[in-house]
């Protein structure tokens, strides 16, 4: 029996430090694994590190952070792990 | 190797404790340099309400997030947000309402401020313009002691990064 949950947003976003780096949308977050379509990015700052995945919920705001890291147009694919 | 010239968005907690323990050092010294008996008594009497400032902020233990260094991105909106028109050859027209505060909403990135029913309150300019008045007072002079600190901290840098270098002295040396 799998005890993976999936997690899915209809809004999130890739931060480095306090800058945006990239607005995501109907991201899935499976596992480790996040998938999700970029709205919009910018190019410099989303080729930085650290970077973080940060959903922001109406009591709480998710951290992860970004381990693994592919964007092919709008498609992203990240692995990813909860922040401390 | 090249000198990477990014600014690393590194963050500093400042705790609010600390605008009051400047302001007591000052307090003091200018009590060791007052000559003058009443002023001494009054500067006496400002040390005590200090102390109980520093007491109260111990026990609030409230702290700031800020942006160790700002960018020139952001060092430009501390100014640009903060002028209404500006024409060649004038004085800038600013907005009085943004005085102090734009360097704040730049700086600022997080808090240990909360609601009224005790939940985290995000920080955002709304909910600065919300606090009271001292505590607004707190966190602007927060957000100064920690530019000043940084400003020292790169004029350092500058000096060490201008010492002759052994090529520079040896012409210098020939040179005398």
């Amino acid at each position: 029996m799998s005890n993976s949950f999936v997690f899915r947003g209809a809004a999130g976003e890739l931060r480095w430090g306090w800058h945006k780096a990239a607005d995501l949308t109907g991201w899935e977050l499976k596992d480790n694994k996040l998938t999700a379509t970029v709205a919009s990015k910018d190019e410099f700052t989303v080729s930085q590190q650290p970077l973080t995945f940060v959903v922001h919920r109406s009591t709480t705001t998710w951290k992860f952070v970004v381990n693994t890291l592919q964007i092919a147009d709008t498609s992203l694919s990240a692995t990813v792990t909860p922040q401390e | 190797m090249a000198r990477c010239r990014v600014v690393r968005p590194d963050v500093v907690r400042l705790m609010l404790v600390d605008v009051h323990r400047h302001e007591l050092k000052d307090l003091e010294t200018k009590v060791i340099n007052e000559s003058d008996p009443e002023k001494r008594k009054a500067l006496l009497s400002d040390v005590d309400a200090c102390r109980d400032r520093i007491k109260q902020a111990e026990d609030d233990g409230d702290w700031i997030e800020v942006k160790r260094e700002l960018n020139a991105g952001e060092t430009r909106r501390v100014f640009t947000n903060l002028v209404v028109n500006m024409k060649a050859g004038e004085k800038p027209n600013l907005n009085p309402d943004q005085v102090g505060k734009t360097k704040i909403l730049e700086y600022v990135v997080g808090w240990s401020l909360v609601n009224f029913d005790g939940s985290p309150l995000p920080f955002s300019a709304g909910a600065l313009d919300s606090q009271d008045q001292e505590t607004y007072s707190e966190i602007a002079k927060a957000v100064d002691l920690h530019e000043e600190r940084v400003e020292q901290e790169r004029a350092e840098r500058k000096k060490i990064r201008r010492t002759p270098t052994t090529s520079e002295a040896i012409l210098q040396s020939a040179a005398s």
